[in-house]
């Protein structure tokens, strides 16, 4: 009878502790501290790609993003050969700018970025609470944190990946992330290695995206292709409205 | 005189002058087989673009459904309607094939290496596997392992993947909304293909494609029809096309390649349809095709020159060696008509001996040029059938070639045939 008590007691604290976190509120947080709805962003990446066997390539470029018009540029400053190459996000819609054929053709959020494991779609404004929902979640450690990890399913067909996990860390930041096919294959891992605050904002320094497909071993074991992206000298300060526009692409590229 | 007394002495004089004739059955020999080798080789390059074509994209005349919506995919949604409507149009296609692809939005995975694909098929092997086992495969082979699970990749796409048959590989495709979508699928057989449409590309079941697509079971994206007589298909795409016009939003008929991509490249919403004939997809290298046949005619051109101007020189001289002879049959009373009579049939027999053996000397000449492997060449591939030289040997080239060859080398030789016949014979027997 005392077992059974017991076992009721903890269904119940587990129950109320689970109706206790509203996980759709934490993803809302965790959008809500990187995006920037009431400013610009400005700053620069550094995205260098590690292909096993191949070696490392590095690509320079500046981001200036506007969350509330839902556009992004991004001009790539180096390697020489790719120097004023651009992307123009305005809405649903990407461009993407070579100067040498001087042509705009349009590109896709899903699209890699420079042939690197980053997409598009992770230089934009992040929309997890909008995109996805929680199907369960659970409490882990992840390495120093202690984590909520989400599974989230997408509530709409328009996401690349329709399935995540994600890391969530007591201060509301995603420090980790899994995304998965439609038939749950894993195939990205992403980890967020540490955040540096601007105004009230979080923006990443160091991010890892791990391909989990591609890769080739070396030594007797498997090494997955990565890209790690480096972010420095973020602001918020306000952008001209001229920023974001297919004359800035050029004018940058001459 | 008769007309069999004739012919046996025009053999018997053939037989007698026999040697002084070797030159001019050699020069004709020669050229109806450099003649003959040129253009069944060029016809055997053309069917093999044809064939290549016929087996990548699997018809004769297609419907092919394109759906604008959130992201532009190749999908039919009525194929039973469609079906409906080529049975009530009066068609008879020796074989119909529904096929559903996803066009440069897939990858294969295999021990860490990524192969891009440009076409993922979704066939029906119940449809296709007669034509799959008439392919070459250079790993596994075409059999109903396929439906468990299976995927044919092509050569390049093995070599780069460095995947073996019975390996396990991983395809990764967008769904019709852009979702990642993946299956596992076991190789049951590599396809020897480096022509030109099938470079990377790999063939799986259509339910699985539909699935993983996110298309409803019945989808496919395009019907081809084939068809036992082909000559006519465009007559039988505008039949088509009236048919489905009043049902579905078609494209505007299409002419040739670039115009297709125009059309579905434009600007619309939701369903559209197009019909077009196989020619249409062929119609990219339609130009090469072109500039191989200008080559071959000037071949062709140049091998009849050589051989008017030959057998201008040592007919003639043969006739003047032969006067004396001529002028004798004339004195003891053959008629001038009869005279020319002969040596026409002379001629004919002589004619007749050179295609003969000229049909063996092409047939020398092509199986020769076969034996060589020119997938080295770039580009050349596609008009080579497993990477050599077909030549196509029909009854309506050979007859053509002997024709253009008798009506160019008749005038030559009957004209100074003509002239001896008719000569003064006191001077003709003084020569």
């Amino acid at each position: 009878m005392k077992r059974f008590f017991i076992i009721i007691v903890l269904i119940l604290s587990g129950c109320v502790f689970g109706y206790a976190q509203d996980f759709k509120a934490m993803l809302v947080t965790a959008d809500a501290l990187v995006n920037f709805p009431d400013s610009d962003f400005s700053a620069e990446y550094t995205i260098a790609r590690e292909v096993p066997k191949q070696g490392l390539t590095s690509t320079s470029c500046v981001i200036f993003r506007r969350d509330v018009e839902k556009k992004y540029v991004i001009i790539v400053t180096e390697p020489k050969i790719n120097k004023g190459q651009g992307y123009l996000k305005i809405g649903d819609t990407i461009w993407f700018y070579d100067p040498e054929s001087r042509r705009f053709n349009t590109s896709s959020s899903r699209e890699r970025f420079q042939n690197s494991n980053a997409r598009n779609a992770d230089f934009t404004e992040s929309t997890l609470a909008r995109d996805y929902d929680v199907v369960k979640g659970e409490k882990v450690m992840l390495g120093k944190y202690d984590c909520w990890l989400l599974h989230l399913k997408a509530n709409n067909d328009e996401v690349a990946y329709p399935v995540m996990k994600i890391w969530i860390s007591d201060d509301g930041l995603v420090r980790k992330a899994e995304d998965y096919s439609l038939s749950n294959q894993l195939l990205r891992t992403t980890a967020v290695y540490g955040y540096q605050k601007v105004g009230t904002k979080y923006v990443p320094t160091k991010v890892l995206f791990l391909d989990n497909l591609a890769g080739a071993m070396v030594e007797g074991k498997f090494v997955h292709e990565k890209t790690q992206v480096t972010i420095t000298k973020p602001s918020l300060k306000k952008l001209p409205d001229s920023v974001f526009s297919k004359t800035f692409l050029e004018s940058t590229s001459r | 005189m008769k007309i069999g007394y004739k012919i046996l002495l025009s053999i018997k004089y053939l037989a007698g002058h026999f040697r002084r004739y070797i030159f001019l059955l050699v020069v004709l020999c020669f050229s109806f087989a450099v003649i003959t080798a040129t253009t069944t080789i060029v016809e055997g390059m053309t069917e093999n673009v044809f064939l290549a074509a016929e087996n990548h994209y699997a018809g004769h005349v297609f419907v092919l459904g394109y759906e604008k919506d959130k992201r532009s995919v190749l999908r039919i949604t009525d194929s039973d309607t469609i079906l409906n409507v080529v049975k009530n149009a009066g068609f008879k296609p020796a074989k119909t094939v529904l096929r559903t692809l996803s066009y440069n939005d897939a990858s294969l995975y295999f021990s860490g290496v990524s192969v891009k694909q440009k076409y993922v098929y979704g066939i029906d092997w119940q449809v296709e596997q007669d034509d799959f086992k008439k392919l070459t495969f250079i790993d596994g082979e075409a059999s109903d392992d396929f439906n468990n699970n299976g995927i044919f990749i092509s050569e390049p796409v093995a070599h780069n993947l460095q995947a073996r048959v019975n390996d396990d590989v991983l395809l990764e495709v967008q769904t019709k909304t852009g979702q990642k979508n993946t299956l596992k699928f076991i190789v049951r057989g590599i396809i020897r293909d480096s022509s030109i449409f099938g470079f990377f590309k790999c063939f799986v079941s259509r339910t699985s494609l539909n699935m993983l697509l996110g298309y409803d079971e019945s989808d496919c994206s395009s019907i081809g029809l084939f068809f036992k007589k082909n000559d006519d298909l465009f007559e039988k795409t505008d039949i088509l096309y009236t048919a489905l016009e009043n049902i579905f939003s078609l494209g505007d008929p299409i002419k040739n390649r670039e115009d297709f991509t125009e059309q579905i490249r434009a600007d619309f919403s939701g369903f559209r349809y197009f019909v077009f004939p196989l020619s249409v997809y062929i119609s990219q290298v339609s130009d090469l095709l072109t500039a191989m046949k200008f080559i071959s005619y000037f071949l062709y051109v140049l091998m009849i020159i050589i051989a008017i101007s030959s057998l201008t020189v040592t007919y003639r001289l043969i006739l003047y060696e032969r006067s004396r002879e001529i002028g004798t049959v004339r004195v003891l009373g053959m008629q001038s008509w009869n005279t020319q009579i002969v040596l026409v049939f002379e001629s004919v027999f002589l004619f007749l001996v050179a295609v003969i053996a000229g049909l063996f000397l092409s047939l020398l000449f092509t199986w020769i040029l076969s034996m060589f492997s020119y997938e080295s060449i770039p580009g050349f591939d596609l008009f080579l059938r497993k990477g050599k030289l077909t030549a196509s040997y029909t009854p309506g080239i050979i007859f053509t070639n002997i024709l253009i060859l008798l009506l160019t080398v008749l005038p030559v030789v009957w004209i100074p045939m003509f002239n001896i016949s008719r000569a003064d014979i006191v001077n003709t027997l003084r020569k």
